[in-house]
């Protein structure tokens, strides 16, 4: 779902889109509002626009709109709201329902005048609203696309952005949440879209439109979220990945003094913003939850950085295994006792998203395309977590969140998984190693701890060595999904002796865990040892604190456990002629010759 | 696809009308829901998917076919 609203928010393919969006999240809608629009200029495509909007959180809406600019009137003298009955009322007026602007001529008493004459035709209208018990969304004022007085217009008594000001400072006092007066703050959104694309004169001067339409998507966006908000329907907890989403780098490999968090780097920097911004959810009462394919002892050393601004105490639940993570969202409703329309979830990696969104559309879920920042700007563009009251026990929702959770660490197996790998669409290239692929799989072979069997290291020239060697096999291998090219994510060195092949350096990329592209890289091996009349190919396992991820490795590719020396483990895998393929899933491509 | 079935996929769309078959005679006169804040829709979809801009003076050309295929540079 996400693709349609993903920002910035595009106007004219949510509109032609609509009816396929609807139907995409009809089966989500929880509950059913009556929403009217009260006119103050062309309201045109917000009919449709609210409503999808609305239904991203669950709500399907019946909307009716009023008569062009009659505003006033229908609040005030009409029938249609009294036998409409709707739940809430917008009322989508713009500097364009001013009845008048100061002159430079004026007294400061006539822009007294002016200001209170503007303020009571809004405050007659939501007390017309409150007395029919409805709840009422207003527009602040947007300001003028050019202005009176240059830059003096927002310091003279008669400039127009000052007017503007003035109002709009009259009219945040008169929200009031508890009285049902919620605000939609059209000065902030159009500052957001840009005034030149807020405001076209053509569609003005053609159509009546105050906001092009190119712009209707953020006031529906915003107009939603308040609805959402009031009616309990906006998200309560966020869920983080931690690799390249919380700080950059990966914790397992890298750790805690390796990744990137804090102003040493750009990259840090921005990653410090997102936790930031985080924070300060945390602080007004969201929920937080690690959603993370780590190993559990790792992933807290993150937070333990210098320049963590989130601590592991500030997790109300906290999922590190190497489940998918759907499995992992399932585990934190259970611990929390919430509903999965309660999450949204934030990550850096498009395969995950789309895994969560397949099984538990319900989550909304975030992803960043060049800035980790974006994470932030997105769930703010949709109100995610859009508030219309801080409360005392909004600050103190989040502690009780985390005092009732379950510890437990469940470790299950999702039984979908194979399904979710075949709709990624997998494709590999296993291939030997050549010049291209040198100087990753160095870097490649040193850095990765996790998945590293015996954690042995080597340098250019030692592989250069073994490239020449016409005997080893060394392997590299690229995986590829739907979503994007990952590069080269493995490297498998084996010694060739006679008819014994020996696998001393294998390692995985964390990015491409439980993808089983180990078997494709193994069958490549198994594959290259026939062709060369190796008999037995041996490995061994050597525990370390961080290579937890691959202690059956080996048992499940089917070798024998053969020896132990210490805690060493070694192993034997016989080469038959009735060998068969163990990848299933992923479609091998062979590089050209 | 050719301009027309082009123009027509942006029409089914705006109108909600996916069956809806439309040919180089059709307008406002002969296409139910064809009304000005569809015209108005169907200029945004048409500047979005042909990359142009349109001021006030081509928006009366919204309200047929034959005119919105010569201002996209299609003969009708």
């Amino acid at each position: 779902m996400s693709n349609f609203f993903s920002y910035p928010f595009d106007h004219t393919s949510l509109l032609r889109n609509r009816r396929k969006i609807k139907e995409l999240l009809q089966p989500l809608m929880k509950r059913k509002l009556k929403i009217y629009v009260l006119s103050g200029s062309t309201v045109g495509e917000l009919k449709d626009l609210i409503p999808l909007f609305l239904a991203n959180f669950g709500i399907e809406t019946e909307i009716r709109v009023g008569e062009y600019n009659t505003y006033y009137e229908d609040a005030l003298f009409g029938s249609n709201i009294k036998e409409f009955k709707p739940d809430w009322v917008y009322l989508h007026t713009t500097i364009k329902n001013i009845n008048r602007f100061p002159n430079l001529d004026d007294t400061s008493e006539t822009i007294d005048t002016l200001i209170q004459e503007e303020y009571a035709r809004l405050a007659h209208v939501i007390e017309a609203l409150r007395k029919q018990s409805v709840k009422t969304i207003v527009n602040n004022f947007e300001l003028p696309l050019v202005r009176n007085i240059g830059n003096l217009s927002s310091v003279h008594p008669m400039g127009h952005i000052r007017f503007i000001n003035r109002l709009n400072q009259n009219i945040g006092e008169s929200i009031d949440a508890a009285q049902g007066v919620y605000l939609n703050d059209i000065n902030y959104l159009s500052s957001v879209v840009g005034l030149d694309r807020w405001f076209d004169p053509n569609y003005w001067h053609a159509f009546k439109y105050a906001v092009s339409p190119f712009a209707l998507p953020w006031i529906a966006s915003s107009v939603a979220a308040t609805i959402a908000s009031a009616e309990g329907a906006t998200k309560k907890v966020l869920l983080c990945d931690l690799d390249n989403t919380l700080w950059g780098g990966v914790i397992g490999d890298d750790d805690k003094e390796g990744i990137e968090l804090g102003p040493e780097t750009p990259k840090g920097e921005a990653f410090q913003d997102v936790q930031n911004y985080v924070k300060a959810l945390r602080k007004r009462g969201i929920a937080l939850a690690v959603n993370s394919k780590n190993d559990p002892s790792l992933a807290y050393t993150g937070f333990d950085h210098d320049y963590s601004v989130l601590s592991k105490d500030d997790f109300s639940a906290f999922l590190a295994t190497w489940n998918p993570k759907s499995v992992n969202v399932g585990e934190i409703a259970t611990q929390l006792n919430l509903g999965f329309d309660s999450f949204a979830f934030i990550d850096d990696n498009d395969a995950e998203i789309s895994e969560v969104a397949l099984n538990r559309p319900e989550v909304l879920s975030f992803t960043y395309a060049s800035s980790p920042f974006e994470l932030a700007v997105q769930i703010d563009r949709l109100g995610v977590f859009e508030p219309t009251l801080l409360s005392a026990e909004d600050l103190k929702r989040a502690s009780y969140y985390r005092d009732n959770q379950k510890r437990e660490q469940l470790m299950r197996q999702a039984s979908s998984v194979e399904e979710y790998l075949a709709t990624l669409a997998m494709k590999a290239v296993v291939a030997p190693i050549g010049q291209p692929e040198r100087e990753r799989a160095v870097q490649l072979i040193n850095k990765t701890n996790q998945f590293n069997p015996t954690t042995r290291r080597t340098d250019a020239p030692e592989l250069d060595r073994r490239l020449d060697d016409r005997e080893d096999v060394a392997l590299y291998a690229k995986l590829k999904d739907k979503f994007g090219d990952n590069g080269i994510v493995s490297i498998l060195l084996a010694g060739v002796k006679g008819d014994i092949a020996e696998i001393d350096t294998w390692v995985m990329s964390c990015r491409v865990f439980n993808r089983q592209l180990e078997h494709a890289v193994f069958d490549e091996l198994v594959r290259r040892c026939k062709d060369k009349g190796v008999k037995h190919i041996v490995a061994s396992y050597q525990p370390t604190e961080k290579n937890g991820y691959v202690q059956d490795l080996y048992d499940k590719l089917g070798f024998e456990r053969v020896a132990e020396a210490g805690d060493v483990r070694r192993y034997r895998f016989d080469v038959v002629d009735t060998w068969e393929e163990l990848n299933r899933l992923i479609e091998i491509e062979y590089e050209p010759a | 696809m050719n301009q027309l079935d082009k123009i027509q996929q942006i029409i089914r769309d705006v109108l909600d009308r996916p069956d809806l078959e439309i040919n180089s005679n059709d307008g406002q006169e002969t296409v139910e829901g064809w009304d000005s804040l569809a015209s108005i829709n169907i200029m945004s979809a048409v500047a979005a998917d042909y990359e142009m801009t349109f001021t006030i003076d081509d928006f009366p050309k919204f309200t047929s076919v034959e005119s919105i295929l010569s201002l996209v540079g299609a003969e009708a």
